[in-house]
């Protein structure tokens, strides 16, 4: 069922069993998770079905540190939420990510990957992949010229990936209004959570819009949804019954803000031309891998974990700084600055088929980013128009983001050399052995992740290993600000598995 | 014999040949072949390797000498070698296993082939 609210009349109160605040990725995944069951789902959010500017405005703020894209362009704010525009790149976080490793402060998650898989599984159907189905081997079967790079495999594996075209809104919108038991609310952004005197439970979160309308929302569960920069400024600001914001006895919230870093980072120049689909993404991949280095090298070197994908370099070095490209408020109008660099990039790359450059490629990483504490969400004193304080990211990185990304490559062109295979020349930053040093225009993913991280002590984490925010018995974060470290791999399809697994437990 | 027309008719099947002992190239005695980064050059133009060769002389000064360059090639080529061009891929392919390996103006590059750069890019300055 679908109502607007801000057609409804002032200050009405909606009652539900469970409220999820925020239907996008992680919003969606839990509501139709709970489709048929007995249990009324309060579904909010803010923005409509779609684009709409005063709604994605509410996403504006600034940023410091290393430079980052506008925040009003790096999530969609209506139904489906960033589905609108992702890539669709998918693959399971690595047994490693999970770990607690001693050279990566603030490492370990509360549950192995193990634990995760069936959820994994289930996600699988939400984002309408193929099986779940990592092993390189496994694919072989079906696709025979997925040819991996003869390596070393005690030094770089084949991480695959699935790609999704899942758009949430396309996808599910019509669903979910047809569905009984779910109550989805547009136009109702929650701006207040409110709680019992002690704040041990919440009772209602406030929800307001453009029309002038304000609600409320009682439910016995809440669950946030809304994104992690947001989760933690919808926590951060509310401030009516604890000044420091709610989770935030340990002043907590918003920090170990992680994105993932993916830089243009060095070329490899091949000696002959290796005939192999396993490394390519055009219109027909199914699947296809990026080199990772193995857990144990990454042990030995004391590095993070990271992957490195392969194209065409004639195309690498036609193609402009994604954190420049990506410069406008205007989520649309930043695509459209980066699909038709890209689009230049390709008529450029296609006047050279001759010569060693055509059998070079430009490798691009993909790396977590360590957590770190310093790298963070805050609030500021300016308010959006719907009176809720906007946010700054302050975005900071380590020396190990650095020394691992180097570390990385000389790793791989060490590899190549010793297969014969050709060789790997770093990109200038890499060269600057200066490990705080960074590129003004270094890229990221577009990944928000950890602002309320996941522990199992309320001194280290905002949420426990369930996602319940400690010490607060039935408010919840969906999402990858529950993420304890980011992984390598592209955040969505984590975020929904951990979405589930939050879910299932919530149905007790 | 000029060297870049060396090096064009190298992989034409010119390099087998056991250069004579002469002092064609100065006061040092070597086989051209050691100046030839064989593989380098299926994916670099000889510009790229001479430019290659004067970083790593930049970096390494105390190996600036052809005399010190060659010496350091032979070291590990086996004394019974005749064939240098079969054997220098030998060396470039243990100096990656034994982690021999040196990073010039970004290239992550064996230190034979590294050398043989530098070497090429001594005779150039002729």
């Amino acid at each position: 069922m679908h109502y607007d609210a801000r057609k409804l009349e002032n200050n009405s109160v909606i009652e539900g069993d469970i409220c999820i605040v925020g239907a996008g990725t992680a919003g969606i995944s839990i509501a139709l998770d709970w489709l048929g069951t007995n249990k009324k789902v309060i579904l909010l959010e803010g923005g409509g079905f779609e684009y709409d500017d005063d709604v994605q405005d509410l996403y504006a703020g600034t940023t410091t540190g290393q430079k980052y894209y506008p925040l009003k362009s790096t999530r969609l704010h209506y139904f489906g939420g960033t589905t609108g525009h992702w890539a669709g790149m998918c693959a399971p976080y690595d047994p490693v990510d999970f770990q607690k490793r001693d050279w990566v402060p603030y490492s370990g998650w509360p549950f192995t990957r193990e634990q995760l898989d069936p959820y994994y599984a289930k996600a699988h159907d939400t984002l309408k992949l193929g099986p779940y189905q990592y092993d390189l081997k496994d694919w072989q079967q079906e696709i025979p010229d997925l040819i991996p790079f003869p390596l070393d495999e005690k030094v770089v594996w084949n991480k695959v990936w699935q790609f999704s075209e899942a758009r949430f809104n396309a996808l599910y919108a019509e669903e979910i209004k047809k569905a009984p038991n779910v109550h989805l609310y547009t136009y109702a952004n929650v701006i207040d959570i409110l709680g019992n005197e002690d704040l041990t439970q919440i009772q209602e979160v406030v929800v307001r819009n453009h029309a002038g309308k304000t609600h409320k929302v009682r439910a016995g569960q809440f669950v946030l949804a809304c994104g992690a920069v947001q989760n933690a400024r919808l926590l951060l600001a509310s401030r009516s019954q604890a000044t420091q914001g709610l989770g935030n006895n340990h002043d907590l919230v918003g920090r170990y803000f992680m994105e993932h870093l993916e830089h243009a980072s060095a070329e490899l120049w091949l000696f002959k031309h290796i005939p192999t689909k396993l490394y390519v993404w055009g219109s027909d991949t199914v699947v296809r891998a990026e080199l990772a280095i193995t857990e144990a090298l990454q042990k030995e070197t004391q590095i993070l974990n990271g992957t490195v994908s392969l194209f065409p370099l004639t195309l690498g070095r036609n193609l402009n700084s994604e954190m420049d490209l990506w410069n406008n408020e205007d989520p649309r109008k930043s695509a459209e600055n980066f699909w038709n660099d890209i689009a230049n990039a390709r008529a450029e790359a296609a006047k050279i088929t001759e010569g060693s450059i055509s059998r070079a490629f430009t490798l691009h990483t993909r790396i977590e980013q360590a957590p770190n504490p310093n790298s963070r969400v805050t609030l500021l004193s300016e308010k959006d128009a719907l009176g809720v304080p906007k946010i700054n990211l302050h975005w900071n990185l380590t020396d190990l983001d650095k020394r691992s990304i180097r570390t990385i490559y000389q790793l791989l062109g060490h590899q190549m050399g010793l297969a014969g295979l050709g060789r790997v020349r770093l990109n200038e930053f890499l060269r600057d052995e200066d490990d705080n040093s960074w590129p003004e225009d270094l890229n990221a993913g577009w990944h928000h992740m950890g602002t309320t991280r996941m522990s199992d002590s309320a001194t280290e984490g905002v949420v426990d290993a369930n996602c319940q925010i400690h010490g607060i018995s039935n408010l919840y974060v969906a999402g990858s600000g529950c993420y304890t470290t980011s992984g390598a791999a592209n955040p969505t399809l984590t975020l929904v598995a951990l979405s589930l697994r939050l879910s299932d437990y919530l149905k007790g | 014999m000029d060297r870049r027309k060396f090096i064009w008719i190298f992989p034409l099947g010119g390099a087998a040949i056991a250069w004579p002992g002469c002092n064609y190239f100065g006061a040092v005695d070597y086989d051209p072949v050691l100046a030839v980064p064989q593989t380098l050059l299926t994916i670099w133009d000889q510009n790229t390797a001479i430019d290659i060769g004067g970083k790593y002389l930049s970096q390494f000064p105390e190996e600036g000498k052809k005399r010190k360059l060659v010496r350091l090639l032979r070291e590990n080529l086996a004394s019974d070698e005749n064939d240098v061009s079969t054997a220098l891929p030998e060396v470039v392919e243990k100096d990656f296993q034994e982690h021999r390996v040196v990073t010039v103006d970004g290239w992550i590059l064996s230190r034979t082939e590294a050398r043989q750069c530098a070497l090429f890019s001594l005779d150039d300055q002729k």
